[in-house]
């Protein structure tokens, strides 16, 4: 096979290195610039909500594009007491942080018996339970609110926690469930060996060696608890127990002309997120992608 | 989707399984079934059999049969919503090809590829809520971004980007896009890591273009985990449009970005008619059913093949 590029000697003829490379160099090129646009925008986007938020609202209404000058924090402490802080932000912990240990606690002893013990409807009970996920929030959105408010459930702490804690099993219960069927049979079955029961293979053998997947599983379900608006903006209808994306979002109104306070506002919201990531990244990417090949 | 029960382990040896440890498996999974079951099953049922009624003004329901479902004919705020996601749904191939196409081109390799990917991926986890926030003033009449178009000479394009109908969805749909496309990435880009570098070898010996190996080598190796992402998104661009729509447009100008979740979520709070909105939910199903099965149908299984 030749690419008619080499002569006899089989040495490349000049010019053929050039005309290989050449494109390469200039589609490289293209691409770093294509994306330093995409970049710029989320980073510019990003400095601009930090810019409006270090004004004064009377800079902001002069000058709205020009560096902030002096650098005032009227902004984050308007947002602070308008936001209902910390009373919203300790919300948004109880409510995420509760669900996510919720979740833990249900759905591993479940994934553990799908995958490590034997019963009738096994098979059947797993997908009634994955399946689920196919149900969106809004055909069920009304029966679920009366059966929360018949439950008492609204406007309580646990109730939103439990809310959470259904619409994260699916997901969570399926990375646990995979992640137990590929641990090491041999480690099982020297425990079981060893005279290990049900239980303490659940509590001793398997929940120690499954600290990645409890770590992306708490990781993936922070986050979106954190993110999540219309789960607590239906359930919370009083202000103080609402968390800060509700609150938050409320700052934005068509009346509101205070551009700094929204944007302090947004930023605070997004703090946490920025973190958990900053943190976990390498977790969250192999979380993500663990489960994206069939 | 039944390839989920393969996570179940096969059969094991009966290791003095008796009534004892069957009622401990059932104990244990009980919790997860019982949630799901009463919280997301039985709603969908009684859902549906609301649907079914009608509150006027203050009385308890009546049942009106398929009247909810005649009056979505005459509803243009639905009518609207509906093709909105249609709209949506044609942007579907760009959704998931532009997010392959970079992904590729980080994956081959490009200077700081790391920091583009760390960075498009975080972009897809801030909340939408506050991204929409923050869009909805960087992109109005006299935003950052079209004192940016006008500072270099394209001010014809210097528009209310989400406040003018005819560009409303548009405008959100591109936003989704953008927030979105990280999370793309990162999938596809594990995606390739997992074909074999000799096949890329062999392209280039073969004396492949960029684009040739993108297209005859790469995607066709990775075809499972595109018609996988395309179902993702797909149900997405009808069931998660919620917190976008709610931050940059409510809706508007008029009902020009009105999308079915949103639309739902405003006759239950607002118009308190139960039946209406159980009804429009029904729907929405459905389509959602449709989109994914189409694609689980047409696409996923046809991956699948060879």
């Amino acid at each position: 096979m030749t690419t008619g590029r080499y002569d006899g000697a089989r040495r490349p003829i000049r010019g053929a290195r050039s005309r290989l490379t050449r494109p390469r160099r200039i589609g490289k090129l293209f691409a770093i610039i294509a994306f330093s646009l995409l970049a710029a925008s989320t980073i510019l986007s990003l400095a601009f909500l930090l810019n409006s938020a270090l004004k004064s609202r009377g800079q902001f209404l002069v000058d709205r594009f020009g560096i902030a000058s002096p650098i005032t924090f009227d902004a984050f402490v308007e947002a602070w007491q308008r936001g209902l802080m910390p009373g919203s932000m300790i919300n948004s912990l109880v409510y995420t942080i509760g669900g996510v240990i919720s979740l833990w606690i249900i759905a591993t002893p479940a994934a553990y018996a799908f995958t490590q013990l034997r019963f009738p409807g096994r098979s059947l009970f797993f997908l009634v339970v994955i399946a689920s996920v196919l149900i969106p929030f809004q055909v069920i959105m009304f029966p679920f609110f009366v059966q929360l408010r018949d439950f008492g459930l609204l406007n309580q702490v646990h109730g939103l926690i439990l809310t959470y804690t259904v619409f994260g099993v699916p997901l969570t219960l399926f990375q646990l469930a995979a992640y137990f069927r590929s641990l090491p049979k041999e480690i099982l079955e020297a425990a079981r060996i060893d005279g290990a029961g049900t239980l303490r293979m659940l509590v001793d053998v398997v929940i120690p060696m499954s600290k990645p997947v409890f770590a992306v599983t708490g990781i993936l379900n922070f986050i979106w608890m954190w993110n999540e608006l219309l789960l607590p903006l239906l359930i919370m209808s009083k202000q103080d127990r609402q968390p800060m994306m509700v609150v938050f979002s409320n700052l934005h109104s068509p009346n509101e002309v205070n551009a700094g306070l929204v944007a302090a506002g947004a930023l605070a919201a997004m703090v946490p997120v920025v973190v958990v990531f900053l943190i976990a990244q390498r977790q969250l990417i192999k979380g993500i992608t663990a489960g994206a090949f069939k | 989707m039944f390839s989920v029960l393969r996570t179940l382990s096969p059969a094991r040896p009966r290791l003095g399984r008796d009534a004892s440890e069957l009622a401990f498996a059932l104990l244990l999974v009980a919790p997860v079934v019982a949630l799901v079951t009463v919280f997301k099953w039985v709603p969908l049922l009684t859902g549906a059999t609301v649907s079914l009624r009608k509150s006027v003004g203050t009385e308890r329901e009546a049942f009106v049969g398929l009247g909810n479902y005649e009056r979505m004919f005459t509803d243009d705020a639905w009518l609207a919503a509906l093709v909105n996601s249609l709209k949506g749904l044609s942007l579907l191939p760009l959704f998931v090809l532009v997010p392959l196409l970079l992904a590729f081109i980080l994956y081959r390799g490009i200077f700081g590829w790391r920091f583009f990917r760390s960075l498009m991926f975080l972009t897809s986890l801030l909340p939408p809520v506050m991204v929409g926030i923050m869009l909805n003033v960087i992109l109005a009449g006299d935003g950052p971004l079209n004192a940016l178009l006008q500072a270099i000479g394209l001010g014809a394009f210097a528009i209310p980007w989400l406040g003018t109908s005819g560009s409303a969805i548009w405008t959100v749909y591109a936003i989704i896009g953008w927030a979105s496309v990280g999370l793309g990435v990162v999938i596809f880009m594990a995606a390739f890591g997992t074909i074999s570098e000799e096949l890329f070898d062999a392209a280039k010996i073969d004396g492949a273009s960029f684009f040739q190996t993108f297209f005859h080598v790469a995607m066709p190796m990775v075809r499972g985990t595109v018609a996988f992402y395309g179902i993702l998104i797909g149900a997405a661009l009808l069931l998660a449009t919620f917190p976008w729509v709610y931050s940059l447009t409510g809706g508007g100008p008029g009902y020009a970005s009105m999308v079915p979740d949103f639309y739902i979520y405003r006759i239950f709070g607002r118009a308190v008619d139960p039946g209406y909105a159980s009804a429009l939910g029904i729907i929405l199903l459905g389509l959602t059913l449709a989109v994914v099965l189409v694609q689980y149908r047409f696409i996923y299984l046809r991956s699948q093949e060879g």
